[in-house]
Parts: structure tokens; sequence; C-alpha cells
């Protein structure tokens, strides 16, 4: 029986994109500077995050203008949240995970 | 020795999880606000609009009056940088039950029972703002 770390999936496990991900599948849409902020991570850090997620298909990504201002709306697409969803599920299996159970099945 | 470690891993990655949740619910919570004060608003332009100026021109203010203001929340919405998960469905089924109960079902049934009466109209235009209050409600907690 493989232990269940093998199914997290690549693209969110990174601790950026985890965090990326957990705000970005609580709520519907928001905005780069508050993400950036959030989470932590220099503009550019981010950006090539949002990147990897949008190449996997777990964001997109919006810009609208506001008055003279751009703004960036970033958001989680279905697949996205759904992919969170899993990887939080085998997170919470690792978690409760007791060690002797591994050993046992070594 | 690996399980504990992917273990402590994991507690630390769902507790980063809940810190970054709780961080956006607090930032979305202006939105459950906004459908209050729709809800508020849409009480006295109701009243206004059946009650205290039933005809005449000043009832045409009144009714742009809505457009105003709904104008407005639109344009203040667009400073505030985190939008809570349904926000768009909330305020849309909230707006559409508002309507179509001034529409077709309290609106006339008001008209009819209570003529251009301050207090029924106030006690009418609040339960035809439930909608609002409920998604305001509704959006307190996930």
């Amino acid at each position: 029986m493989s232990h269940p770390r093998h199914e997290l999936d690549p693209v969110i496990h990174t601790p950026a994109r985890f965090s990326i991900m957990a705000l970005l599948s609580a709520v519907e849409r928001a905005e780069f500077r508050f993400v950036r902020d959030t989470v932590e991570v220099s503009d550019s850090a981010l950006s090539q995050h949002l990147t990897t997620l949008e190449k996997a298909g777990y964001v997109t990504v919006r810009k609208a203008q506001t008055g003279r201002r751009t703004t960036t709306w970033l958001a989680a697409t279905p697949a996205g949240i759904a992919a969170f969803t899993c990887h939080i599920s085998i997170l919470n299996q690792i978690a409760a995970h007791p060690p002797h159970d591994a050993n046992a099945s070594t | 020795m690996q399980d504990q470690e992917d273990s402590t891993m994991a507690r630390r990655a769902l507790a980063e999880a809940e810190r970054v949740r709780e961080q956006a619910h607090r930032s979305s919570r202006w939105f459950s606000g906004l459908l209050a004060a729709f809800g508020g608003a849409s009480i006295i332009w109701i009243t206004l609009l059946e009650s205290v100026w039933p005809e005449g021109s000043a009832r045409s203010y009144v009714a742009a009056g809505w457009a105003v203001v709904a104008g407005l929340a639109a344009v203040g919405t667009a400073r505030f940088r985190v939008f809570p998960a349904g926000a768009t469905k909330r305020m849309a089924i909230s707006a559409i039950i508002w309507f179509m109960l001034y529409l077709v079902v309290i609106g006339p049934l008001a008209r009819w029972q209570l003529g251009t009466s301050v207090p029924g109209w106030i006690a009418a235009a609040t339960v035809m703002a439930v909608p609002f209050f409920a998604a305001a409600w509704m959006g307190r907690r996930p």
C-alpha cells in the first residue's frame, strides 16, 4: 500500500502555491496585492507561481481598469478548487496517520 | 521517522491554510454589510415610493434615486480587494427575489390592502428586504 504523500499534487505542494490556492479557494476573487500581502511573497515570486498555477488550469488572472489604475484579479477555477480540496483531504489523512501504521505496512 | 515528519509537515500546511482562509474571510466581511445596506436602502426606497410620494414628479425622482444608489454601490465595491465566495450569486439571487416579491407578490397585495399607509409599507418593505438580510447573514461564516 503506498503512502498518501505520493498522491499530493506537485503543483500545489510548494508552500507559496499552497497558500495561494488556500486563499483563492476561499474567495470568489482577490486582488493581486491582497494575495501578495497575505501569502507574504514578492510581486515577481507571486507572478511566477501564478504562471505555474495558470498553466495547470488552477487559477485565472484577469486585468480590469479601475479609473486610471489597472487591477489584477485572481480567482481559482473549479478544477483548481477540486485539486486543492483533494490535496487538503490527503494532508488530513497524513496528519492523522499514526507512525506505527506505516512501519507495519513496510 | 519519515511518517512523523510527514505528519508534522501536513499539520503545518493545514494550519497555514486555516490562517490564510481566516484572513480572506475577515477581508470579505464588507460584502455582508453591503447586502444588509441594500436591504435597509430598499425599505426606505419602497416606503418613499409607495407611501410618502406615491404620485407626481417626486415619485420619478425617488425611482431614479435607486439607480443612483445601485450605481454608487457598484463604484464603491471597486475599492475592495476581496470578494467572498459566491458573492455575485448571492447578490443576484437576493436582488431577483426582492424584485419579484415587489413586482408580483407583496407589492400588488400591499398596494391593494394598505393603500399609502406608511407603517404598512414599512412592514411590507421589510418583508421584501428579507432576501438581502438572509444573504448577508449567510455570509457571516463559511
